[in-house]
């Protein structure tokens, strides 16, 4: 890191956003939201077999790789996106 | 004889004129840094010490507002008691924070992307409560020194240090290569040749002996109980005066836990 690099706010935001494009802003922003809309607590959700036979662990699973990769594209594209 | 806290934060009457000037954030200065490594007899003490100023500002907990009914650490910024009001985080010209101690979820963060150690640690790591200080017990330091453990056992068994030193001639040497590539990461800044030697001495000489692998466990070990990782210790460009800007690293520590909840790369 130069001395000045980050020196004015637009440095800055260039920095952060050369950041927020890497395999770890993506990491920081799925965590984010995952606890901003408290999906770990529902983590544990399950639903009776008999009433809901689709309801399976692997839509389960599914279901947060959704989410996940929403939020991934979400930020991909941008406001106007 | 000052106090810790006296050094840690600016008198009243400092900030009483940075606010009358328009200065209305703080960056801690040097005397933050200390202590600055422990001997491997001595990182429960070490431990101890961060966990003591811990449980002054609060828990190690998650970060986002994770669990009901957690009071702070949203950011994993927990102010400390003289702490002003900020204005604005990277305005470019002052800081806030006194001193902030890292979250649950960037300490995995940092121990993935530097160690390779996943471990789970929820199970060891336990939140300081408000009486520890006051019952006289060891929990918290156990936790904490657990849990830096765990994780330096699989950096080496499985991660990014797996046979670094298990085989040649000289341990102490290979293990001192190790930590001083990986210390600047584990602490959030530089760390200078002073610091390493002080660790050279107090802790890899007398690991040597135990080989390789256990050497470099000891070793991570000690680099993960210091409130060099514990706590972001920000490096002011000015160390004589009660206030500092921040450096162009510290700015960049600072974007890097926004952008990724983790450590500069």
């Amino acid at each position: 890191m130069e001395a000045g690099e980050l020196a004015t706010p637009a440095q800055r935001r260039t920095w952060l956003e050369a950041q927020l494009q890497t395999q770890r802003g993506a990491r920081a922003l799925r965590d984010a939201h995952r606890a901003w809309l408290h999906v770990a607590s529902i983590t544990p959700l399950s639903k009776d077999p008999g009433a809901a036979p689709e309801f399976t662990p692997a839509v389960v699973s599914d279901m947060f790789a959704q989410f996940d990769r929403f939020v991934a594209e979400s930020f991909a594209m941008g406001p106007k996106g | 004889m000052m106090t810790r806290a006296a050094r840690l934060y600016p008198p009243h009457s400092d900030l009483r004129d940075a606010q009358r000037e328009g200065r209305s954030e703080y960056v801690p200065l040097a005397a933050a840094r200390e202590p600055r490594f422990p001997a491997p007899a001595c990182c429960r003490s070490v431990a101890s010490a961060c966990l003591g100023i811990a449980a002054c500002t609060g828990k190690i907990s998650e970060p986002f507002g994770a669990r009901d009914g957690d009071p702070g650490n949203v950011s994993g910024v927990t102010p400390g008691p003289l702490s002003p009001e900020p204005t604005g985080v990277l305005n470019g010209e002052w800081s806030t924070a006194p001193l902030s101690r890292i979250t649950r979820v960037q300490l995995r963060n940092i121990a993935a992307d530097v160690l390779g150690a996943k471990a789970e640690i929820s199970d060891v790591l336990r939140d300081v409560q408000p009486d520890d200080l006051a019952a006289d017990t060891n929990l918290p330091v156990d936790s904490y020194y657990q849990v830096a453990q765990r994780l330096a056992q699989e950096a080496v068994a499985t991660g990014t240090m797996k046979g670094r030193c298990s085989s040649g001639a000289d341990v102490q040497l290979c293990v001192r290569g190790a930590v001083t590539e990986v210390a600047p990461l584990l602490w959030h800044r530089s760390v200078d040749a002073a610091e390493i030697a002080t660790l050279d001495t107090q802790v890899l000489a007398p690991a040597a002996a135990l080989g390789g692998d256990e050497a470099l466990t000891v070793g991570l070990t000690a680099l993960m109980v210091s409130p060099g990782f514990v706590f972001r210790m920000e490096e002011p460009t000015d160390v004589a005066g009660p206030l500092s800007k921040l450096s162009s690293a510290a700015v960049a520590t600072r974007l890097s836990f926004l952008a990724w909840n983790a450590g500069p790369d």
